[in-house]
């Protein structure tokens, strides 16, 4: 069992089973009686859904009751219209004092008694509230209740689904906006609208909304660059400089220690350890192992380092023996001249030491503050942070728990202002006996953050409420324990590259490490689109207007519609530790036969640049300004681009 | 193939003489055993190449499998190398073993929990490249290096195809086929043949003449011809040692019914012959009081 989310007690589950056999019966009385005693559950327990899904308790007894039949809601109606109806009085008189606690009362109205006569003027309201705060998804879900689960509202249909469509439009959901304006096409092609004072035709007006989504995403996960210009690979092998942070002698004081810890060297990919990086255009900071370090984009001098890099072979021994999770380590840079490090700090490095998060002067290196004290100390981090509105969203665990937990810190000063749990993650063991737990991924979409755990499972936070919105479960990777020393020394390592969350037009793609099978989610539900298997290696590098694209042992493209493969490279990866660049036209992935370029159209294999880095295992591909960096597992290297692509 | 040519059997009186290869038998007239070796330059060079795919979904296999299968043929072709052939071999679907599986099972550890089962085509072909002995061989080898370096980028498997297992690997290695990416083949041996049993002939009537001389009697006409050693000097298990040190070795090991002939070695590739030959021995008048030996 996988990733897990904290749910309702069996009472809730119970209330639910009777409601469902008393409405079954048509007994109304009794199956309104059962839901009275759960109504106030919890609103930050979940229940479960369809197809893996969690939801929230209230809202899984909002669901309950859009199923019941006409008798029923008109049942409904008679025992609960006049509370809904003063609730509903309530929130609007609130609006005009205290604007901040209206949503909270209409959610809860909306939640409660949908269904009441009150219920769709609540919900349009709740929209209305939702799309002015900025929650698009939030203002349709809230529309789309009355439009879809509202058979006899009185409110004007068009006007609703106008409001949906601008919603969609807002939210850059152009594939749902297109299916929008078919289905009112086909129902009432004329219908007029007042929009700004004056009447127009609906579908008219939407249609002016819907846009080509031809462009690649901003939240395709191959985000190595700002520039979505083409790129062309660079004519010659000649680097425009090269740093080499892992030379012979390292490499040599690695190799002697890891072998002589036999099997749990074997555990973990010191030797093929790719660091983190990340540009600010002007700078390449790179996270080694802990050893981080900052080389200057244009000249290839280094600018700052935290520590020297043969520190590290000193620390192997620890290292090994702590067995962090490899794609925990990571770089962010973030605004006013700051970048942030999760790493073991090195001369923190002993075999218990968790994961930190620092925070350094892009400059100088000069660390301005850190987890290892304050109210941060007490959180081991497990992956890439997310820098969204001068906050950065952070997951984390406590250090000796397996609690997944979001933490909002202050940039300026690396104090905690939050913490929430997620949900308990199913934990493995180091050699030492720690727990430790798969690193996540956050991706912050919309004003809500999403988490992929890598153990089973994705969740949905909204920052404003603190509350978990939805979680999906589903089957995650296998939970290796160090001390199960004979699946590694017996067992072929398989090749692992990291997991990925994706959203495109309204939809969740994601992949997790480690794991054979690939979801699609429909936020505006959210319900799930598809899943499909995959290979175990893949990972997805991005996303275009009708393709997934993939790379593992393979590079590949799915349809994102029919969830087909539509073309397949075979590329050599030996090393799991990638990060593809996708400019929109090409795939760029860099292996140990040097950077392929691949047509995101169909596959073909444009160029192979070898580069200058050639005994390399592959890694991370960037553009910096006129320059294309590469970093691998012994070098970061720069490569001045062809001259047509500055151009371009 | 030559067949025997006489089955009379003359009995003589002769001395049974032994020497070197050869032998005489009283009762056989003079048995010799003699080859016959020519060497050429390699005509062909033949490069293995494997295509290989495999996924849960069978129909993401089969376009694994062709996409790779065009873009590794596509990126040979592409090289517009004249020489340069390709040829498949056919291909086969299975189910995909787990090799994490495999091993743990090997190990006689518990197997663990059964992963999802795939499905996996996978065709080997033959890239080969033509008139090699017409080529220098800097060239040759420029010309070799290209289409591995070539066939890899675009995804093909060179050389053997990849061991499933840890034994098969063992075996490979023992077998000295783990590592050859490419074989160095004589095409069209016949002539060589030809000239290779005319050596061998010319050598067994030279040997049972000098045996003859030393006998003091006269050679007469071939009574039958074999291929290969007499019976009594060939040993399985010596020709299975010669086969595995051969192949090890790179020098083929070549039974005279093999029709081509290769090497790991891009050098001179000998085609050996082995006769047994049976000459009989003329009858001479008795004279009196003279000895067998004529003394």
């Amino acid at each position: 069992m996988g990733f897990s989310v904290r749910k309702t007690d069996d009472k809730f589950v119970n209330a639910v089973d009777d409601f469902q056999r008393y409405r079954d019966k048509k007994a109304w009385e009794l199956a309104f009686r059962s839901l009275t005693s759960v109504t106030g559950v919890d609103p930050k327990l979940m229940a479960p859904s369809k197809d893996g899904f969690m939801l929230p308790a209230r809202q899984r007894i909002m669901e309950l009751l859009v199923s019941l039949p006409p008798d029923g809601r008109e049942a409904y109606r008679l025992f609960n219209d006049a509370p809904a109806k003063q609730m509903y009085e309530q929130a609007t008189a609130t609006a005009s004092t205290s604007p901040a606690d209206e949503v909270p009362m209409l959610r809860k109205l909306y939640e409660q008694y949908f269904i009441t006569s009150i219920g769709d003027q609540a919900a349009d309201r709740l929209g209305d509230a939702l799309f002015e705060s900025g929650d698009f998804l939030g203002a349709d879900a809230a529309w789309a209740a009355v439009t879809e689960k509202y058979p006899d509202s009185d409110l004007s249909a068009t006007k609703i689904q106008v409001k949906r469509g601008v919603a969609m439009a807002r939210s850059k959901r152009y594939d749902a906006l297109a299916t929008l304006v078919q289905q009112m096409k086909e129902k009432d092609a004329g219908a007029t609208v007042s929009v700004g004072g004056s009447d127009v035709v609906a579908v008219e007006f939407l249609s002016s909304l819907v846009e080509p989504t031809t462009q690649p995403s901003k939240n395709q996960p191959a985000l190595a660059s700002n520039d979505q210009s083409p790129i062309n690979l660079p004519p010659s092998d000649q680097p425009a400089w090269q740093c080499q942070f892992l030379d012979n002698e390292v490499t040599q004081k690695i190799a002697e220690r890891v072998n002589g810890w036999g099997w749990q060297g074997a555990s973990m990919q010191m030797a093929f350890f790719v660091p983190s990086s990340d540009t600010d255009g002007k700078r390449v900071y790179v996270n080694w192992l802990g050893a981080c370090f900052a080389i200057d984009a244009a000249s290839g001098k280094m600018a700052w380092r935290t520590d020297k890099f043969d520190e590290i072979s000193q620390k192997v021994d620890q290292l090994v023996q702590a067995g962090p999770d490899v794609f925990a380590y990571s770089t962010v840079v973030i605004p006013n001249d700051r970048v942030l490090f999760v790493r073991v700090p090195v001369k923190r490095i002993n075999y218990d030491e968790p994961m930190r998060l620092t925070c350094h002067d892009a400059n100088t290196g000069s660390q301005k503050w850190s987890s290892e004290s304050g109210t941060l100390s007490s959180y081991a981090f497990l992956g890439k942070p997310v820098f969204v509105n001068d906050i950065i969203y952070a997951p984390a665990k406590t250090r000796e728990g397996s609690e997944l937990m979001l933490l909002t810190i202050d940039p300026s000063n690396g104090k905690m202002i939050s913490s929430m749990s997620i949900g308990q993650a199913a934990a493995g063991t180091n050699y030492r006996g720690n727990t430790v737990i798969p690193s996540a991924q956050l991706s912050y979409h919309q004003g809500k953050v999403f988490i992929l755990t890598n153990n089973g499972g994705v969740v949905c936070v909204s920052p404003a409420t603190k509350q978990v919105e939805w979680a999906f479960q589903c089957e995650g990777p296998p939970v290796v324990n160090q001390q199960d020393w004979w699946q590694r020394q017996y067992g072929s390592q398989k090749l692992k590259t990291p997991g990925v969350i994706a959203i495109r037009d309204g939809i969740l793609y994601f992949k997790e490490r480690g794991v054979d099978d690939m979801y699609a989610l429909d936020l505006s539900g959210p319900t799930l689109k598809w899943k499909r298997p995959i290979d175990e290696s893949d990972m997805i590098a991005g996303i275009t207007s009708d393709r997934i694209l993939t790379v593992g042992s393979d590079a590949g493209a799915i349809d994102r519609n029919s969830k087909a493969l539509t073309w397949s490279t075979r590329i050599p990866l030996d090393n799991g530790m990638i990060d593809p660049l996708l400019d929109g036209h090409s795939l760029f992935v860099y292996l140990s036969r040097g950077v392929y370029e691949i047509d995101a159209s169909n596959g073909k294999l444009v160029r192979i640049f070898r580069g200058s880095d050639k005994d390399s295992m592959g890694g991370s591909v960037w553009r910096a300004g006129s320059k294309l960096i590469t970093v691998s597992n012994q070098a970061v290297t720069a490569y001045p681009l062809s001259a047509s692509a500055r151009a371009n | 193939m030559l067949k025997k040519l006489m089955k009379n059997k003359l009995v003589m009186a002769a001395a049974c003489v032994l020497l070197g290869a050869g032998s005489v038998r009283a009762e056989d007239g003079i048995t010799v055993s003699a080859s016959g070796e020519v060497k050429s330059k390699p005509t062909v060079v033949e490069i293995g190449a494997t295509v290989t795919a495999d996924a849960e979904l069978t129909a993401d296999a089969i376009v694994k499998y062709k996409e790779a299968k065009k873009k590794g043929i596509d990126a040979i072709t592409n090289l517009k190398l004249p020489n340069v052939a390709i040829e498949s071999n056919g291909f086969t679907v299975n189910a995909a073993m787990d090799q994490q599986q495999q091993m743990r099972v090997m190990q006689g550890m518990p197997g663990g929990t059964a992963p999802k089962q795939k499905v996996e085509v996978s065709e080997q072909m033959k890239l080969t490249i033509k008139d090699a002995d017409k080529i220098d061989s800097e060239k040759l080898m420029d010309t070799m290096l290209k289409v591995i370096d070539t066939g890899k980028d675009a995804g093909l498997v060179i050389g053997p195809p990849p061991a499933t297992n840890y034994y098969e690997m063992q075996i490979r290695m023992a077998s000295g086929k783990g590592s050859n990416l490419a074989l160095f083949k004589l095409g069209d041996i016949t002539q060589l043949k030809e000239q290779a049993y005319k050596q061998a002939m010319d050598s067994a009537s030279a040997k049972a003449k000098r045996l003859a001389d030393l006998a003091g009697v006269k050679l007469g006409r071939v009574l039958s011809v074999a291929e290969g050693q007499p019976k009594e000097e060939t040993n399985q298990g010596a020709n299975a040692s010669r086969m595995a040190y051969a192949n090890m070795y790179g020098v083929p090991f070549v039974p005279n019914e093999q029709t081509d002939v290769s090497s790991s070695l891009c050098a001179d590739i000998p085609v050996k012959v082995v006769l047994t030959v049976q000459f009989a021995i003329e009858q001479q008048v008795a004279v009196s009081g003279a000895t067998p030996s004529g003394r």
